[in-house]
């Protein structure tokens, strides 16, 4: 397995490598028995964090079932033999899997960049926060808006600066990078300003409100402390 | 369209399979309502074993595509709780709980908020009256069995039965009873938030040690309420929502200092037994920034608006639709 191999099954796994990567890589796959495992390790990440893993999980399903066809009498064409039997392990929402390769990977790059983004939105700070600071008197709200195009793999791969800060009062339509499947982001714009944390007075009176609303007791889904997570989270896009 | 297909016979076969799984271990629970009444029992338990055990694990927490793992320490000492949430991703963010207080550390603004702890009351669907109430809005069920943080769970379904309010789908330790993986899901069963334990140990004592904050504070920015204000009042009723959700009702309403804001906010908290929506209420002199419209954090929306004078917010793990609508029926009265 080359150092390439890694990134570009998560791109085959978003169907994202072009058709002649896709090729190569398949003909890999097929002749890589440790490039077959790693795959099957992916969907299986991507599984794990869907909740859709089958408790009776076969190991190497690939190979078992290429291992039977290559006793088959008929002789199957490479492509044939991914598509078929590659595809319904795979499942759907296949890119989650990149992200949980993001997070074994990810954060490397993400402490790499993370100042100069913090940076850019510090400049373009609307609003700064600080006790004894005279309340701002513009009637209408500065609006923050970021704006993150990229997708996982993109930004596992290139890391490209996605802070874009609108002061427009139009609406903007945030575009949030989607995973196609199980974990998804609603998908209509957000109007107001982005919960962002630390950006702006909005976003503290936001979590001061959120302690005083879990402290009433929070839903069930998030027992006890857990509904803290939503303050405690770092959010490296936004 | 392929892989559509592929996806729905796979889900149809999982959803075969489990149905084959649950035939296999409640062979006596072919009616709903015994799967309903053990999965509202289960819920019961994990919400006592949440407050009462001591448990030092380990989660990732993903919403949308961001995940981040994070550690949490919980100890429980006669009837007093204190647990510690730390970030192991990116920042190191905590949030330290007492009984007292609140208090959440932001390393990256240098800065420390602390708010005033309310005693923890146990899931209203542990009490005996609300639990037919809460039946109404949403449909319990046990969907199975799996395995999370190498340990067995049961799979509890809560589905709501309209758009106003979210599903949950949680994994909880046949042994400990405690909570190991949650998914908050839209209308269209999607996860907005998922929580999912890879490691949990549940150790006699936990030392205090593991319960304090990792930064001394000293070069921070604090931000609390004075003491002298600290006591909240009960509410005197000059706000009045207008519309909810059919099942929500008004569980408390109290004027209550906060950190970020000079004079005490009204909060009033409505309930269906399940979810829990907050309306904040300060005049808009007090308020730096207003907040017009929608905001949203994971599963959290937040919908705000500009009543008399006044910042009307609406917070709360439901849908756009409802935060808005409740915040844009908020009316004063004279």
């Amino acid at each position: 397995m080359n150092e390439k191999a890694p990134k570009q099954l998560s791109l085959l796994m978003d169907g994202e490598l072009s058709d002649a990567d896709s090729k190569d890589l398949i003909r890999a796959l097929l002749s890589d028995r440790a490039l077959r495992a790693a795959w099957e390790r992916y969907h299986l990440i991507s599984s794990i964090l869907k909740s859709s893993i089958p408790t009776a999980y076969g190991r190497m399903l690939v190979d078992r079932v290429s291992d039977a066809l290559s006793e088959e009498p008929t002789v199957l064409a490479p492509q044939w033999h991914v598509n078929r039997f590659v595809k319904p392990v795979a499942g759907f929402a296949i890119a989650a899997s990149v992200a949980a390769v993001a997070v074994l990977t990810v954060q490397q790059n993400n402490s790499n960049v993370s100042p100069e983004r913090v940076q850019q939105v510090v400049q373009h700070r609307p609003v700064t926060d600080g006790p004894g600071e005279r309340p701002q008197q513009s009637a209408q709200p500065k609006r923050v808006v970021i704006a993150g195009t990229e997708t996982p793999a993109q930004r596992l791969v290139q890391n490209p600066p996605v802070v874009t800060v609108s002061s427009s009062d139009s609406p903007q339509p945030v575009v949030r990078p989607q995973v196609t499947g199980v974990v998804t982001v609603e998908s209509q714009p957000v109007i107001g300003p982005q919960w962002i944390q630390g950006q702006s007075a909005v976003a503290s009176r936001l979590n001061s409100y959120l302690i005083n609303h879990n402290e009433y007791g929070a839903n069930i889904a998030m027992q006890g402390m857990l509904p803290y997570v939503r303050i405690v989270t770092y959010e490296p896009s936004e | 369209m392929n892989q559509a297909n592929d996806g729905k016979a796979r889900h149809q076969a999982i959803c075969f399979y489990r149905l084959f799984l649950f035939v296999l271990i409640f062979p006596s629970s072919a009616q709903a309502t015994d799967t309903s009444a053990t999965a509202r029992t289960i819920l019961d338990k994990m919400s006592q074993a949440t407050q009462r055990l001591n448990y030092d694990g380990t989660f990732v927490y993903r919403r949308g595509d961001e995940m981040d793992t994070m550690r949490i320490i919980h100890k429980a000492e006669d009837g007093r709780e204190f647990a510690r949430l730390v970030s192991l991703t990116g920042i190191a963010r905590e949030v330290i709980r007492d009984n007292e207080s609140v208090t959440c550390i932001f390393p990256d603004e240098k800065a420390v908020m602390v708010e005033k702890s309310r005693p923890r009351k146990l899931l209203p669907a542990s009490l005996p009256e609300p639990i037919e109430t809460v039946a109404e809005f949403y449909t319990f069920s046990l969907a199975g069995t799996d395995r999370i943080a190498g340990r067995s769970t049961w799979i509890v379904s809560i589905n709501p039965k309209d758009q106003f309010r979210y599903g949950y789908r949680l994994w909880v330790d046949l042994e400990t009873n405690l909570l190991l993986k949650s998914e908050l899901l839209n209308h269209n069963g999607d996860a907005l938030e998922q929580i999912l334990f890879t490691q949990i140990s549940l150790p006699e004592d936990i030392p205090e040690s593991l319960l304090k904050p990792a930064i001394s504070g000293r070069d921070y920015t604090w931000y609390t309420h004075s003491s002298e204000a600290s006591a909240a009042r009960a509410g005197n009723g000059q706000w009045k929502v207008t519309w909810l959700p059919r099942g929500f009702a008004m569980s408390d309403y109290e004027i209550q200092p906060m950190a970020i804001s000079r004079m005490p906010v009204d909060h009033m908290v409505f309930s269906d037994g399940l979810a829990m929506i907050s309306v904040f209420i300060e005049e808009q002199e007090q308020v730096r920034d207003t907040l017009e419209g929608l905001s949203q954090m994971g599963a959290v929306n937040a919908f705000g608006i500009l009543v008399g004078g006044h910042q009307v917010t609406a917070v709360g793990e439901v849908p756009r639709v409802t935060v808005e609508k409740i915040a844009t029926s908020v009316v004063q009265r004279n």
